[in-house]
C-alpha cells in the first residue's frame, strides 16, 4: 500500500512538475529569443566581455555542444566515435572548458531527422546544414544568425575563407545561416568505373567524352559480365550533363549554360534532363540497373562494394574526388572520368554549411567551438582520420598513413570525408592524397566556369506555399525518373502538368525577377 | 444552524470523496498533457509558425494555411483515400470476418478451432515494420518472391513499388491480413453464445446449412457487427499511420495510391519546413472527423438507442 | 446434436478453409524466417525463398557480434515495455475505481472529459509541438514512454464499466464501515477482484509498448535510445546502419538481407513465445472492448 501510494505520489508531483518547468521554459525561451532578435548585437557583445575576460573559465561546468553530421554511407561504430571523441574532448576541455557530442546520420534519414529536431527547437548547436533549405529555415526561425557570432568569436572561421564575404554567402537578406563547408567550389558529371572490371578486360575508358561513349561501353561490359548491374543509380540526385546553374538550389528550376545565359527554366522541362532519363530508362529495360533503385533505402555505393554494379555517376570531378568515392564504396579502387567541365554556381559554391541551430542553449560557446574545430589541425585530424597510432600514423614525409598491415576497412575510425567536415584544409594530408593536394583544389577551384549568377540567393519566401507544392510533385516522380523506372515519353508530360498546377509558373517568374534585380545591381 | 450542518456536510464530503478525486489525479493530469494541451495547439493552423517566437508568439496568419491547402491539387486525393480506404477496410473486415468466424465454430476439433482462431488474429500482434519487411520479401523488384514466380512463369518482372495501380489491392490486403482476426475474435463469441437448440428446432422444420445461418446466426450477429463498424466510421478520418507510412516506403510514384491525411501531416513537418500547413490539414481532419461522429451518433440514436456510442 | 449429411460436408468445407486461411497467414512469417537463415547470395541470386539453396547462420551470428547495439535497443524496449505497462495499469485503475462508484460527484464530468479525448484530438503537429518545446522530452526516455501510450481513455471506459458490472458496491460499503480507507479499499478489493481486466489491459498496453515505433520516430534521434522496433525503422532507410564501417567480418560482406529479417525475427520472439499463455485474455480484452462503456 505504501509503496503504491508513494508511486502514485511520485507520479503526480513529476508530471506536475514536469509541467511546470515546462510552462517556466518556454517563457523564458521566448524572452531569450526576443532579446536576441531585438538587440542581438549588444546582448552578445556583453556575454563575450564575461567571457573573454575568464578565458576558460575552470570553475563552470564544461559546456556539451552538440553537433551532428551526416555521412552518404557507412559510419564507425558508436564506440569508435567515442574513442575518438574521448581523445577530442581532452583537448577541448582544456582549451574550451567545453565537451563535444558527436551525431553521425546516414544521409537517407537526415533530412527527415534534421527537420524534426530544428522544428521543435531542440538543443542542437552545430549541424551541417543543405545551403538550398536555408532560407525557408530562416523564415522558419530554425536557424541562429551567425553574423554578429562570427564578428565576436568567428575570426578564426572567418579568416579560414578567401574573404569573409566567401564565409557569409549562405545568408538571406543580411541573416547568416551558415559558413560554408571547405570544399572545392565546382561540380562536374564524372563516371566512376570500378577498375578492376576495367582491367579485367582490358577496357580503355580514356577516350570517354560524353553519355554516348559510356552508353557504349556499358554495350561491351554488359556481354563481358552478364547479370551484373552496369549502373546503380543514386535516387537522390541525377548528373549535371550539360552546364547548368539550379536557382535556389533545389534542383527543380535551372539557368542552362549560365556562362552566358540568364534565363530561368523549369529543369524538368529542358533537353538535358529528358535525355539523361531516356539513356537511364534504356539501360533499366536492358536489366543493367538495379529495379529496385527508386524506392531502394540502401546507398548505391554499397553495390559497388558488393561487386554488384560496374559504375556510377557523380558531380564531384574534383582532385580528391576518386579517393572520397573509394572511402564510400569502402575502399573498391575506381576510375574517374570527367563528362564536362567544372563549373561554379552559387548552389555547387556552398552545397553544405555549418549553422548554429536555434535551439542552442549557448550560441556563443556553439561558435567557439565551431572556431575551435576550423582551426585546428588536431581536432580536424582526430575527426577526419581518428587517433594517431591507432587509426593513422604519420610516415617518413610528414603525411599520414594506415599503420601497418591495416586499411580502411580494418582501422576503427576512418572517415576520410573532409567534404563534409567543417575544414578539411587545415587537415594533415593522406599520403596517396600527396601533400600538395589542398594547392590542387584550389586550382581547380581557379579552373572553374563562373556562373553569370554567382553569389545570387533566393528569397523563397513570396511564393513558399507554391514551391512546397512543387517539391512534393517532384518528389513523386523524381526518383522513379532518374533512376529509369518508368518511361519518360509518358511520365515527364505527366510531371510538367501536375508542376504547373502546383503552381511552378509563378516560382519561376519570382525567380527571374529576383535573378534580373539581382543582376542589375551588380 | 442549518447553515453550519451543511457546511459541515459538505466538509464530510469533501473529506469522504478526496481520496477518490485524489487517485484520478495521475490519469487527467496525463490527459491534459497528452490530450488537451495539444488540443490548444490547433491554433497553430492560424498561425505562420515561427519556431523561436513559440506556438503562442508566432504571428497570425488568418486563414492563408486553409487557403494554401484548399487550393492545393493533393487534398481531394487526401480525402479519397483516407475515406475510401477505411470504407474497404470496413466491408472486407465485416464481410470476411464473419466469414471466417461461421467457418471456425463450424469445426467441432477443439484443438484445430483454438489453431485457426489463434492463427488468424497471430498478425494482429505483430509490429508494422516487421509487416513492411514481410512485403518488401514478396514485392521487391529483385529479389522478391513474386517477380521470382512471375519470371519462373516466363512473366516479365514488375516494379511493385513504381506501379500505382496495384496498390489498393497491396494495401487492403495487408490491412485484412493484419486485422481481420481482430473481429473474428468478436463474432466467434457472440456465436459461441447462441443458444444451441435453436438450430436444432431448425434442424426440425428442415432447415438447411445456410438457412440456418441466414435466420440465425446472422440476425444474432447484428448488434456485434453494428458495434464494430461504428467504433471503425467513428475513426474513419484517421488512418493507420504505420501502414501507409512504412509498406509502401515512401515510394514516390505510387504517392496517389498511398498518401493519406496522416501520412502528409508528417510528410510536411518533415520537409521544408511547412508546419503551417500541416498544422492546418491536421485541424482539417480533426474537425471533421470529431463532427463526423456527432453526426453518425444522432443518426443511430435515432434508428436504436441502444447502439449508440454515447 | 443430430447432424445431417450437409452438416458434414459443411465442416469438411470449413476445414478445408480454414486450412488454406491458416496457410496464408502463416506463411509470410515463415518467409521471414527463412531468408534470415538463407546464404545472403543466394538470396541476392534466388531471391527470397521457403525453400533456401543455402542456408547459414550469419545473420544471427553478426546480430551476436553488433550485441552492444541490437541488446542495447533491446534492454531498452524491455524496459520502457515493463515501466510503461505497470504505470498504465495503475494509473487506469486508479482512475476507473472512483468512475465506477454511481455515487461518486461529478462523475459525468470526469467521464465526459475522458470520453471527449476519444473523439476530438489536436493531430501529430500540435502534439509534438507540445512535447517538444513544452515538455522538453526529445532524445530522453521519457519520449518512449510518454506520448500516446502512457493511459488511454478507451482502457479507462472498459475497466470502469467491468468493475461497475463485476464488484457489487455494497462490499466497498461495507468496507467503508469497517474503516477501511479508500487506499485500502482499492487494493484489498479493486485490484484482486478485478484481477483479471487488469491482467488484460496490461497485455494490451505491453504490446503498444512493444510495437511501438512512432515515438521513436518523432521524438528520438540517438542511436543511443533507439528501442528495438526504431531500430528497425532506421534499418529500413539505411541498411548500413549496422554494417559499421570497418567492422567486417575478415573479408567477408555483411549478410544486409538476412540480417534485417533475423533482427525483425528476434524482435518477434517475445510476442511469439507469450502470445500461447496470454491469448486468452487478449480475446478477452477484445470483447470486452465492443461492449459500449
Amino acid at each position: 500500500m505504501k509503496l503504491k501510494k508513494k508511486i502514485a505520489l511520485f507520479l503526480t508531483a513529476a508530471m506536475t512538475a514536469g509541467l511546470l518547468a515546462g510552462c517556466g521554459d518556454t517563457g523564458n525561451d521566448n524572452q531569450d529569443s526576443q532579446s536576441t532578435v531585438e538587440n542581438s548585437g549588444e546582448s552578445q557583445t556583453s556575454e563575450a566581455d564575461n567571457a573573454s575576460g575568464e578565458e576558460a573559465p575552470a570553475g563552470e561546468d564544461p559546456y556539451q555542444v552538440r553537433m551532428i553530421i551526416a555521412l552518404p554511407a557507412a559510419s564507425p561504430s558508436e564506440g569508435e566515435v567515442d574513442r575518438v571523441l574521448g581523445k577530442l574532448n581532452e583537448l577541448t576541455l582544456e582549451k574550451l572548458n567545453m565537451t563535444l557530442d558527436l551525431q553521425i546520420l546516414p544521409f537517407a534519414a537526415y533530412m527527415e531527422q534534421i527537420q524534426l529536431e530544428l522544428s521543435s527547437k531542440s538543443k542542437l548547436d552545430i549541424f551541417i546544414s543543405v545551403s538550398a533549405y536555408g532560407p525557408s529555415w530562416v523564415n522558419a526561425g530554425y536557424v541562429a544568425d551567425m553574423g554578429p557570432l562570427l564578428e565576436e568569436h568567428g575570426q578564426d572561421v572567418l579568416n579560414s575563407y578567401a574573404s569573409p564575404e566567401v564565409a557569409t554567402a549562405p545568408s538571406l537578406n543580411g541573416y547568416v545561416y551558415g559558413v560554408p563547408v571547405h570544399k572545392e567550389i565546382s561540380q562536374q558529371a564524372s563516371v566512376f568505373f570500378r577498375t578492376d572490371i576495367l582491367e579485367k578486360h582490358g577496357l580503355d575508358v580514356s577516350g570517354i567524352k560524353t553519355i554516348e561513349d559510356v552508353d557504349a561501353l556499358y554495350e561491351k561490359v554488359a556481354a563481358l559480365e552478364p547479370g551484373m548491374w552496369m549502373i546503380a543509380p543514386d535516387n537522390l540526385g541525377m548528373p549535371e550533363l550539360t552546364p547548368l546553374d539550379y536557382v535556389g538550389g533545389l534542383e527543380t528550376y535551372a539557368i542552362l549554360d549560365p556562362e552566358n545565359n540568364t534565363t530561368v527554366e523549369n529543369f524538368f522541362d529542358t533537353e538535358p534532363f529528358k535525355k539523361w532519363c531516356t539513356y537511364i530508362h534504356k539501360w533499366f529495360e536492358n536489366g543493367w540497373v538495379n529495379s529496385g533503385a527508386a524506392s531502394d533505402t540502401e546507398s548505391y555505393y554499397s553495390y559497388i562494394k558488393s561487386g554488384q554494379a560496374f559504375s556510377f555517376f557523380s558531380d564531384y570531378g574534383h582532385p580528391l574526388s576518386v579517393v572520397d568515392q573509394q572511402n564510400n564504396c569502402g575502399g573498391v579502387e575506381l576510375t574517374m572520368v570527367h563528362l564536362t567541365e567544372p563549373l561554379a554556381t552559387t548552389a555547387t559554391s556552398a552545397v553544405f554549411c555549418y549553422s548554429i541551430g536555434s535551439g542552442s542553449e549557448d550560441p556563443v560557446k556553439a561558435m567557439k567551438m565551431l572556431n575551435f574545430l576550423m582551426s585546428s589541425t588536431e581536432a580536424m585530424n582526430l575527426l577526419n582520420w581518428g587517433i594517431e597510432g591507432e587509426d593513422y600514423v604519420v610516415n617518413g614525409e610528414g603525411l599520414l598513413d594506415f599503420p601497418e598491415g591495416k586499411d580502411a576497412s580494418t582501422v576503427g575510425y576512418h572517415l576520410g570525408a573532409g567534404w563534409i567536415l567543417p575544414n578539411q584544409f587545415v587537415c594533415t594530408p593522406w599520403a596517396t592524397d600527396g601533400a600538395d593536394i589542398y594547392q590542387k583544389i584550389e586550382d581547380y577551384n581557379a579552373s572553374s566556369i563562373i556562373s553569370k549568377t554567382m553569389g545570387f540567393t533566393f528569397e523563397p519566401s513570396p511564393v513558399q506555399d507554391q514551391i512546397s507544392a512543387v517539391s512534393n510533385v517532384r518528389s513523386k516522380y523524381y526518383k522513379a525518373l532518374i533512376t529509369g523506372a518508368v518511361d519518360p515519353e509518358e511520365y515527364i508530360p505527366l510531371l510538367l502538368q501536375e508542376m504547373e498546377d502546383a503552381g511552378s509558373a509563378e516560382v519561376i517568374a519570382e525567380m527571374q525577377r529576383q535573378v534580373d534585380a539581382w543582376l542589375a545591381e551588380q | 444552524m442549518a447553515e453550519g450542518s451543511k457546511r459541515k456536510k459538505k466538509r464530510a464530503g469533501l473529506k469522504r470523496f478526496l481520496p477518490l478525486y485524489l487517485m484520478m489525479v495521475p490519469a487527467f493530469l496525463y490527459l491534459l498533457i497528452n490530450n488537451y494541451l495539444p488540443m490548444s495547439g490547433l491554433v497553430l493552423a492560424f498561425k505562420k509558425y515561427n519556431v523561436q517566437d513559440g506556438i503562442w508568439g508566432s504571428d497570425w496568419a488568418g486563414m492563408s494555411n486553409f487557403t494554401f491547402l484548399l487550393k492545393n491539387r493533393e487534398l481531394p486525393i487526401l480525402f479519397r483515400n483516407t475515406l475510401g480506404y477505411n470504407i474497404c477496410f470496413i466491408l472486407v473486415n465485416l464481410v470476411l470476418g464473419v466469414t471466417l468466424a461461421i467457418l471456425i465454430t463450424e469445426i467441432r476439433s477443439q484443438r484445430f478451432r483454438k489453431l485457426a482462431q489463434s492463427s488468424v488474429l497471430f498478425p494482429f500482434v505483430v509490429s508494422i515494420i516487421i509487416v513492411s519487411y514481410m512485403v518488401r520479401g514478396f514485392l521487391d523488384p529483385e529479389a522478391g518472391l513474386l517477380n521470382h514466380l512471375l519470371q519462373s512463369f516466363g512473366g516479365k518482372r514488375i516494379s511493385w513499388y513504381d506501379r500505382e495501380q496495384y496498390w489498393p489491392f497491396i494495401l487492403i490486403f495487408v490491412n485484412t491480413w493484419k486485422s481481420v482476426g481482430y473481429g473474428c475474435i468478436l463474432y466467434i463469441s457472440a456465436i459461441m453464445g447462441i443458444d444451441m437448440s435453436l438450430y436444432e428446432s431448425a434442424s426440425l422444420d428442415g432447415a438447411g446449412k445456410f438457412q440456418k445461418i441466414r435466420y440465425i446466426t446472422l440476425p444474432f450477429l447484428k448488434p456485434t457487427m453494428i458495434t464494430v463498424v461504428l467504433l471503425a466510421v467513428g475513426r474513419i478520418f484517421n488512418s493507420d499511420f504505420g501502414l501507409f507510412y512504412q509498406v509502401p516506403q515512401g515510394s514516390g510514384l505510387i504517392t496517389n495510391a498511398t498518401q493519406t491525411i496522416d501520412t502528409f501531416v508528417y510528410k510536411a513537418l518533415t520537409s521544408q519546413s511547412n508546419i503551417g500547413m500541416s498544422a492546418a490539414a491536421s485541424f482539417f481532419q480533426s474537425v471533421i472527423g470529431f463532427t463526423l461522429i456527432l453526426l453518425f451518433n444522432t443518426v443511430t440514436r435515432k434508428l436504436s438507442k441502444e447502439n449508440a456510442l454515447f | 446434436m443430430i447432424r445431417s449429411k450437409q452438416d458434414k460436408y459443411f465442416e469438411a468445407a470449413a476445414c478445408i478453409i480454414m486450412t488454406v486461411v491458416m496457410i496464408l497467414v502463416l506463411f509470410p512469417f515463415l518467409l521471414l524466417f527463412m531468408s534470415s537463415i538463407t546464404e545472403e547470395s543466394s538470396l541476392l541470386i534466388n531471391g527470397y525463398s521457403i525453400f533456401p539453396k543455402e542456408f547459414s547462420l550469419g545473420a544471427y551470428s553478426y546480430i551476436w557480434q553488433s550485441r552492444d547495439t541490437i541488446f542495447r535497443a533491446y534492454i531498452t524496449t524491455i524496459c520502457i515495455t515493463a515501466v510503461g505497462t505497470c504505470l498504465n495499469v495503475l494509473i487506469t485503475a486508479l482512475v476507473a475505481y472512483p468512475l465506477s462508484l454511481d455515487y461518486l460527484p461529478g462523475k459525468k464530468i470526469f467521464s465526459f472529459l475522458l470520453l471527449f479525448t476519444m473523439l476530438f484530438n489536436g493531430g501529430l503537429v500540435p502534439t509534438y509541438m507540445v512535447y517538444t518545446t513544452v515538455l522538453h522530452i526529445k532524445n530522453t526516455y521519457f519520449a518512449l514512454l510518454m506520448p500516446n501510450l502512457l493511459f488511454s481513455a478507451f482502457n479507462a471506459i472498459i475497466v470502469r464499466t467491468y468493475l461497475r458490472c463485476n464488484i457489487p458496491q455494497e462490499l466497498y460499503e461495507s468496507a467503508r464501515i469497517d474503516g477501511a480507507s479508500e487506499l485500502c479499499i482499492f487494493r484489498k478489493l479493486v485490484l484482486p477482484l478485478g484481477k483479471s481486466i487488469f491482467v488484460t489491459i496490461g497485455i494490451f498496453s505491453g504490446l503498444g509498448y512493444w510495437n511501438d515505433w512512432m515515438n521513436g520516430l518523432y521524438y528520438v534521434s540517438e542511436s543511443s535510445k533507439y528501442s528495438i522496433q526504431q531500430l528497425l525503422n532506421v534499418m529500413v532507410k539505411n541498411i548500413q546502419y549496422l554494417t559499421q564501417y570497418g567492422k567486417s567480418v575478415a573479408g567477408e560482406g555483411i549478410p544486409s538481407i538476412s540480417l534485417r529479417m533475423a533482427i525483425a525475427f528476434v524482435a518477434m520472439v517475445p510476442v511469439l513465445i507469450l502470445y500461447p499463455f496470454l491469448q486468452k485474455y487478449f480475446e478477452k480484452g477484445i470483447t470486452l472492448g465492443a461492449v459500449k462503456g
